[in-house]
């Protein structure tokens, strides 16, 4: 591909910055950022994968995937709402345990080999699926806990722990992290086109094997979807509640009486 | 039993509740009442220990709240919120939930004999609570409260969806749990109400007690 039909591609950006533009939906700046940030980033990758997977040593390859995990983590701190705290930590347990346990996994069970070609794009998708719920699972959160709060409140009142009176919103929100990736498996083959398999049916690799890879690929992306979802959302909902058991928000939105 | 002294309550600046003193007693039966927006149902919030004060402190049995358990001290105290509303799906799980808190298993005598009191004996606990209407979804939510009996009980407008014979069985099912020693602390807005069985009644205004009255 030459670089000037990439360019002519990259204007077609140009239309959702006009209808932002015009609607004021003010994602140009984001839009913007996310588009510089991925042509900087998929550079420096591309020659990093490069050079890693010429090397082929296990402690390089483990330390790019702690990066890949760590980079995911950082991405979901603006997604948290303002009432909780170490979002960068608990976002890095869900997601390292996402990316790890599922890993581990499938190298065990010799689904795939420790191998840079094979492990750091496995691991970037987990990471990445496990950013996206994650964000989700917050997100959620932020709304049931600081703007929905009565239904929380009447069970605080009856005497319920903040365990008991959030397992709805828990729930809600573990629920809102994962249906997005259960559609995107449900559509498998009918609207989205797997890029992994289709690549190594490119690459000359048998059909089945390729169908077999990406279904491994479908398991393990799931589970760590999930995974990632449910730690994070369990270790976040005690900080919407104080010492004393009470809704944080409470304290900050008191504008009714 | 219950005592609140000096009791503020501000945010940003903005005294909701300013310097309140009251003291309850076992089977004590106040009104409060207020325009709306002087802090009646914030001064509930502070009893039940949903907030704490901002000055002041609140006892219990002689106890500082710091010291005791707030789950516990919102079994004894417990507070029926204005937006309370019905959880889950059914009648049977919203009167389950008392017992689900402590471990407890269902009572369902209890709660058969608690639907019949809030004058809804025809429904069952399958009874699907999405479409009661205002009126039945109040005086569940009233069942729910009591199926465990309180030492103190504070109730926000608990009738206020329900037309006057009904208000009046609620009414009277709540003042006989004053006179097995339950304290009864009700915002209410009708006059009628506040007159009619109350020991005391509370006027607040601009968060401040403005009047304190024996009715009886």
């Amino acid at each position: 591909m030459s670089t000037t039909a990439l360019t002519l591609t990259g204007l077609l950006l140009l239309f959702p910055i006009i209808v932002s533009y015009k609607e004021k939906l003010h994602i140009i700046k984001d839009l913007l950022i996310a588009t510089i940030r991925a042509v900087v980033q998929l550079i420096i990758l591309g020659y990093l994968l490069h050079f890693i997977f010429g090397v082929d040593k296990a402690w390089l390859l483990m330390i790019f995937v702690l990066i890949i995990i760590v980079n995911a983590s950082w991405n979901t701190m603006s997604r948290a709402s303002s009432v909780m705290h170490h979002v960068f930590w608990i976002s890095f347990v869900s997601i390292f345990v996402g990316v790890a346990l599922p890993l581990v996994g499938v190298i065990l069970t010799g689904a795939i080999q420790f191998k840079p070609n094979e492990v750091i794009p496995i691991a970037g998708m987990l990471g990445s699926n496990g950013l996206i719920a994650i964000n989700l699972a917050y997100q959620n959160l932020d709304r049931e806990f600081v703007k929905e709060m009565s239904q929380i409140e009447s069970k605080l009142a009856l005497g319920a722990n903040p365990k008991l009176s959030s397992k709805e919103t828990i729930r809600t929100s573990i629920k809102t992290a994962i249906v997005p990736t259960i559609d995107s498996v449900k559509t498998y083959g009918i609207v989205s086109i797997p890029g992994m398999m289709t690549g190594l049916i490119i690459g000359g690799v048998e059909p089945l094997e390729a169908v077999k890879f990406q279904l491994m690929v479908v398991f393990i992306h799931t589970t760590a979807t999930i995974m990632s979802a449910l730690i994070a959302t369990y270790l976040s909902y005690k900080q919407f509640f104080n010492h004393r058991d009470q809704l944080i928000g409470r304290h900050m939105n008191q504008s009714e009486s | 039993m219950l005592e609140l002294k000096n009791v503020s309550y501000s945010v940003d600046n903005r005294d909701i509740i300013k310097n309140i003193s009251l003291n309850i007693e076992s089977g004590d039966t106040i009104a409060i009442v207020g325009p709306s927006g002087s802090g009646k149902s914030t001064l509930l919030r502070l009893i039940n220990d949903l907030i704490s004060p901002t000055r002041g402190e609140i006892y219990f049995q002689g106890k500082p709240y710091a010291q005791i358990n707030p789950e516990q001290l919102r079994m004894d105290i417990s507070y029926l919120l204005q937006e309370s509303d019905l959880f889950d799906f059914t009648i049977g799980e919203n009167l389950a939930f008392p017992s689900e808190i402590r471990g407890d298993q269902f009572d369902r005598t209890k709660a058969k004999k608690m639907l019949k009191a809030v004058g809804l004996g025809h429904y069952n606990f399958k009874t699907r609570v999405e479409h009661l209407s205002g009126g039945e979804r109040q005086r569940i939510t009233i069942a729910r409260q009591l199926m465990y009996t309180p030492k103190v009980l504070l109730l926000d407008e608990a009738t206020s969806a329900l037309d006057v014979h009904n208000s009046e069985k609620i009414e009277s099912l709540i003042f006989r749990l004053a006179d097995e020693g339950v304290a009864i602390l009700w915002i209410t807005h009708s006059n009628d109400q506040s007159n009619r069985h109350f020991k005391k009644k509370i006027r607040i205004v601009d968060g401040e007690i403005d009047e304190e009255a024996e009715l009886s």
